[in-house]
């Protein structure tokens, strides 16, 4: 879009756009605000979007953690096998879900069974007897393949498919396409923005989810990060004679502490998602199906 | 505009084989993760000690139902989790589409990747944090108030009042939530045939006409498929965020279902309840996901998913 | 603790506790207790799964291998491996259940939680420990249980039909709740500190009077709204001296002298001191908001001139209030009620958490001996780095340099050994208060041959701020830890105990508790708050127990009577 003249309409949407980014942009500045103060000073509940006498303490601490490095590594391992194993699989069943009964007889049948598994949970004592009997306590893969299937990011692509006009499909068809090539030739190539989001979304749920960790691995050298870093607790003895002991521990309060552990859960975020906002282009490529 | 060559008959069988292969290996993981542990519902029918096992455990049929349905304020506790799903599914669908639809419509690259990644941000921060800030930013001598009494006006109760601290909820938790409804909206928006957008243009449409007749049509199957899916959520209502906001003074409006098992202390080893009441929740949702599912099939037939 | 008391062990005959008096218990009778060090002829392993807060381990070492581990491998042939280690208690309560459930516990777990333990119990999952403590049980571990009168008392909380299920901890008393003031603002209002509570109530007043904090903020007294306002033993920010003087012992349960236990938040004692925070709720003594307040926000923000406490809150919370206003200074008291001389206390919940082998595991005696340990490793710890001399009179078998090994290093202390269950004398406090009374009063002599180097910092900066040289927050820190224990030693004779006791978890309390509880704190926050008044108290009474507190009472009434 070349020059143009900015309506009142125009200045009336950057403003409400602007206002809530804003909005969404002031937390965030009081957790780094948080993060970056002293103890006391945060206790009070005044830390807004400044920090109080600042100090990288709680950082400081939350790297020099024995196993921050290693956790960090587990979790980046954990991202690439998921993409790795999630997508072909959520990609390719909800092109298949997006055909209509007439072309895949059991359609329906498949996608209710994925919509069931959406509502309906055996709830955690089942589910951990029965990854436990398949021999995944404390095996990385634990982090990757049950949840290498999320059904809402795999009807979300399903949704997007469907809306392909079938004269792309038919026309690459006549031309000789099978099922694999009309996917990844014609379909995946203009459905980038959808693409683009559902691969945040695996991104940022393998990356924050600290639950599959916490139970299913015991070594904690073991943990991916965000069940590492919910585990780094700020536990002080008041009790304690020892002056080396308390002014140590007084200098990290769970108040700051938590608040870097936030700060550091959002970088990966800030990395990935600019780097895919690229693909966030708008339209479908007709030009092969005209009139 | 159907193309039934010879041939596409032939390629029509290879095709659903095809399919078939492509969807066996989803199958395989829901099945393994989460078919065979569903067997364990059944601990919702029995007295379950974890020790025995759950097929060692007692079986007591409808009794945790009984139990459950009998607790006194139930039904106020059940109401007021709708009352508050609902509200929250509704802003939860129409403000991210508004603010995606606005997004689009912003010329600058920049700024909207700058908008869309700011907003997906307060999505990270938990509940646990989120609450303290808010019990502080709301509290009667909080930020909030003492910007409202700078203006003239009386201290309003957020955390003491039922009803305003329900608002307060449904409020905050759209926030935290419409960056990432936004991601979605913002795809199905882009999705759109820019060709439409032209012909529309051609027709003498304005901007709102655009995006009355060009975007919102062409969104909604998106928007459809997300109300629907949130339909499976209607009883659930947030624990983690009302657990870590509320107070004594506001339970009989801000307690729902989540909080109040666990606030009597139905959680912590009582785990045949716990099931029973996630199988309450589950049934009510596939009821109500598969009424929308054939109301729009039989009336509009058009199928949601 | 009296003399002729019954000792479970076998070896030790005159129980007594340290750091002082070691001398009455070198003579304690060694040869009988079978050496618990002995090393195993064959290797034994033992998987623990834990709780506790994170461990800084020094480069190089996890929670499986460290300096006590190896230590423990190389002396009796033990060797530790952990099966989890949760350092959240949610946590913690969830993999067990998880691990229940998954049909293999670990050999030995440390619960948090009582029901688990009543399930484990009721499951058979869990080793009868009555014979192995009697024949392992270091003389150091059979005198500290007999300091709480006799392991069937100090760990009653965890027999089952007579027998010993579990080890627990031993949380010491001597850390009731005391009356903190913000000295600075008496002694700008020239005032002197409160002998009575209606004396400490007109002072509150008179704060809040003169907004001693500035922009209309100032709080008389400031609670922990989560609290359930009294019953917790050694906490901050709840209500019990207030309570307890005026006779109520709220939300705990004891023998009104009958025989009959009640639940104090039921009696009348309890709807007078009701009344009393009513008048002072009016009065704007306590926040408007207190039922929905960040009480901690507001203390390290300096609001409020009152705090209710034990002795070390100095360290905190009150520090904070001190690190963002450098002028505030905090000082102890004790309040009493007029005409009566005594300060009302009840006395500590002993264990709140337990250790428990599982069924089957060839080696229960493992528990006693890794008890035995954690016992050394906290009574050196606590005191101060033991010299050779007291080693050998404490019969300590885990030599000094493994004892003293992370002494110094931050975060990683006596918690670090397999487990790290709380095991202290029941006079642990008063006798380091004792210590450090006598520790000062050397400094000051010029005698400060017997201290060691952190001891030395804390001990000068005493001095220091008592002379008026240091005046920094952490100084003041120490002094008023200092002058908080002096006081409770200086008036410990006044000081009447309630004994109060503390129920193993019924069944309808596990049904109705919580509930109950929360319309108990409802009820009585609404009363404070003027929404209902003072005489709905008797209705409430009636509700409760219509909704299971009676039931609950009857069960309670029916345990107690049956020890």
């Amino acid at each position: 879009m070349g020059k143009r003249r900015y309506s009142v309409v125009d200045i009336i949407i950057y403003a409400v756009l602007t206002l809530g980014t804003v909005l969404c942009l002031l937390p965030v500045l009081n957790m780094v605000a948080i993060s970056l103060s002293e103890t006391s000073a945060a206790a009070t509940g005044t830390v807004y979007l400044w920090p109080k006498k600042f100090t990288l303490a709680s950082y400081q601490k939350l790297l020099s953690e024995a196993n921050f490095f290693s956790s960090f590594m587990v979790s980046v391992k954990r991202v690439l096998a998921t993409l790795l194993v999630a997508m072909p699989i959520t990609i390719t069943m909800a092109y298949a879900l997006s055909k209509e009964k007439k072309y895949y007889r059991e359609r329906n049948v498949v996608m209710w069974l994925a919509v069931i598994t959406m509502m309906f949970n055996g709830g955690l004592i089942p589910t951990y007897i029965t990854i436990k009997n398949y021999g995944m306590i404390n095996n990385f893969w634990v982090l990757v393949i049950p949840g290498a299937l999320n059904v809402w990011n795999m009807i979300i692509m399903m949704n997007y498919f469907r809306s392909i006009p079938h004269e792309l499909e038919e026309a690459a068809m006549i031309d000789g396409a099978g099922a694999w090539r009309v996917l990844v030739r014609v379909f995946l190539p203009i459905s980038l923005p959808t693409l683009a989001t559902i691969t945040l979304f695996t991104v940022v749920n393998s990356w924050n989810d600290f639950f599959t960790g916490l139970v299913y691995i015991t070594k904690t050298a073991q943990y991916p990060l965000q069940t590492y870093i919910r585990s780094l607790t700020v536990k002080i003895d008041f009790t304690s004679m020892n002056p080396a002991q308390l002014i140590e521990r007084m200098k990290v309060s769970s108040i700051t502490f938590n608040a870097a552990k936030i700060v550091v859960s959002m970088i990966p975020v800030m990395i990935v998602y600019p780097f895919l906002q690229r693909y966030f282009v708008s339209g479908l490529v007709m030009g092969s199906v005209k009139g | 505009m159907k193309i039934w060559k010879g041939g596409a008959r032939v390629r029509n069988k290879k095709s659903e084989w095809a399919y078939r292969l492509m969807t066996l290996p989803g199958l395989l993981l829901l099945v393994l993760f989460c078919y065979v542990p569903m067997g364990g519902i059944i601990m919702a029918f029995e007295n379950y000690v974890p020790s025995r096992g759950i097929l060692g455990s007692e079986w007591v049929g409808l009794e945790n139902f009984r139990y459950l349905f009998s607790m006194p304020d139930v039904s106020q506790v059940i109401g007021n989790t709708v009352i508050i799903a609902v509200s929250k599914m509704v802003l939860g669908i129409a403000v991210p589409v508004a603010f995606a639809i606005l997004l689009n419509e912003v010329c600058s690259v920049g700024f909207r990747r700058v908008v869309q990644t700011i907003v997906y941000l307060p999505n990270f921060i938990s509940w646990v944090i989120l609450g303290t800030i808010f019990q502080q930013m709301f509290s009667a001598n909080g930020l909030v108030n003492t910007f409202v009494q700078s203006l003239g006006f009386e201290a309003i109760p957020f955390l003491s009042s039922g009803p305003i601290f329900r608002a307060l909820v449904i409020l905050t938790d759209c926030w935290k939530g419409f960056g990432f409804g936004t991601i979605v909206y913002l795809a199905a928006i882009l999705s759109i045939s820019p060709d439409l957008y032209e012909a529309a243009t051609i027709d003498g449409a304005n901007r709102f006409q655009r995006i009355l007749h060009v975007t919102l049509p062409g969104m909604l199957s998106t928007i459809v498929l997300m109300g629907t899916l949130s339909l499976g959520n209607v009883l659930n209502a947030g624990f983690d965020q009302i657990f870590n906001m509320y107070n004594i003074m506001v339970y009989d409006y801000a307690d729902i279902i989540d909080t109040y098992v666990y606030r009597i202390g139905l959680i912590s080893m009582q785990y045949s309840l716990s099931t029973a009441v996630n199988l309450f929740k589950s049934v009510v949702s596939c009821g109500l996901t598969a009424t929308a599912y054939i109301m729009a099939s039989k009336f509009a037939n058009y199928r949601i998913f | 603790m009296a003399a002729g008391m019954l000792t479970s062990c076998a070896s030790s005959s005159a129980p007594t506790s340290t750091p002082s008096n070691t001398e009455a218990l070198s003579s304690a009778g060694t040869e009988d207790s079978a050496d618990w060090t002995t090393p195993y002829s064959e290797p034994v392993t033992v998987s623990i799964g834990r709780g506790g807060g994170t461990i800084a381990w020094p480069e190089g070492e996890d929670i499986e291998n460290n300096a006590f581990n190896t230590w423990i491998k190389d002396a009796m042939n033990i060797e530790v491996k952990s099966a989890f280690f949760l350092t959240d208690g949610n946590d913690l309560k969830q993999q067990i259940a998880l691990s229940i459930a998954g049909g293999d516990i670990p050999d030995i777990m440390i619960i948090n939680d009582p029901l688990q333990l009543q399930q484990l119990i009721n499951a058979g999952m869990i080793t009868d420990l009555t014979d192995v403590y009697e024949e392992y049980a270091s003389p150091l571990l059979c005198a500290m249980v007999d300091s709480y009168g006799g392991v069937e008392k100090a760990w009653s909380t965890a027999y089952s039909d007579g027998r010993l299920m579990a080890a627990a901890e031993l949380n010491p008393g001597f850390q009731y709740a005391m009356t903190w003031i913000r000295q600075d603002w008496l002694d700008k209002l020239d005032l002197e500190g409160p002998k009575t509570i209606d004396d400490l109530f007109a002072i509150c007043e008179r704060f809040v009077e003169e907004d001693m904090a500035g922009n209309g903020q100032t709080i008389g007294m400031e609670i922990d709204k989560d609290g359930n306002l009294a019953g917790t033993y050694n906490s901050v920010g709840q209500l019990d001296p207030i309570f307890n003087n005026l006779g109520s012992y709220c939300n705990l349960w004891y023998d009104d002298g009958t025989g009959n236990y009640v639940n104090g938040s039921l009696t009348q004692e309890t709807k007078t001191a009701l009344g009393k925070l009513a008048e002072l709720y009016q009065k704007g003594v306590l926040a408007k908001d207190f039922a929905t307040r960040d009480y901690q926000a507001s203390i390290a923000s300096g609001y409020c001139g009152v705090v209710f406490g034990a002795w070390w809150i100095p360290s905190w919370p009150l520090n904070q209030t001190v690190n963002n206003n450098p002028d505030a200074v905090w000082a102890p008291y004790l309040v009493r009620v007029a005409g009566d001389n005594d300060y009302h206390v009840y006395n500590q919940n002993r264990n709140t958490y337990w250790t428990v082998v599982r069924k089957d595991y060839e080696h229960p005696e493992v528990l006693i001996k890794l008890l035995n340990c954690s016992v050394e490793a906290q009574v050196s710890f606590d005191g101060k780095a033991l010299s050779d001399e007291e080693t050998a009179a404490l019969d300590l078998r885990v030599p000094n340099e493994v004892l003293n090994h992370y002494f110094g290093l931050a975060n990683i202390d006596w918690g670090a050994w397999p487990l790290n269950v709380t095991l202290r004398f029941e006079d642990q406090m008063l006798k380091i208060a004792q210590q450090q009374m006598q520790q000062v009063e050397d400094y000051q002599t010029g005698d400060t041959d017997s201290l060691t180097e952190t001891e030395l910092a804390n001990i000068s900066s005493i001095v220091s701020y008592m002379d008026g040289s240091d005046t920094s927050a952490r100084a003041q820190e120490y002094y008023m830890r200092y002058t908080a224990m002096k006081m409770m030693l200086d008036e410990n004779d006044t000081v009447k105990i309630k004994e109060v006791y503390y129920p193993v978890t019924t069944k309808t309390m596990e049904l109705k508790q919580a509930n109950l509880i929360a319309f108990r704190n409802e009820t009585f926050f609404k009363i404070i708050m003027g929404n209902e008044p003072l005489d709905y108290f008797d209705n409430f009474v009636e509700q409760y127990n219509a909704q299971g507190g009676a039931e609950i009472a009857a069960e309670v009434n029916a345990q107690a009577k049956s020890e």
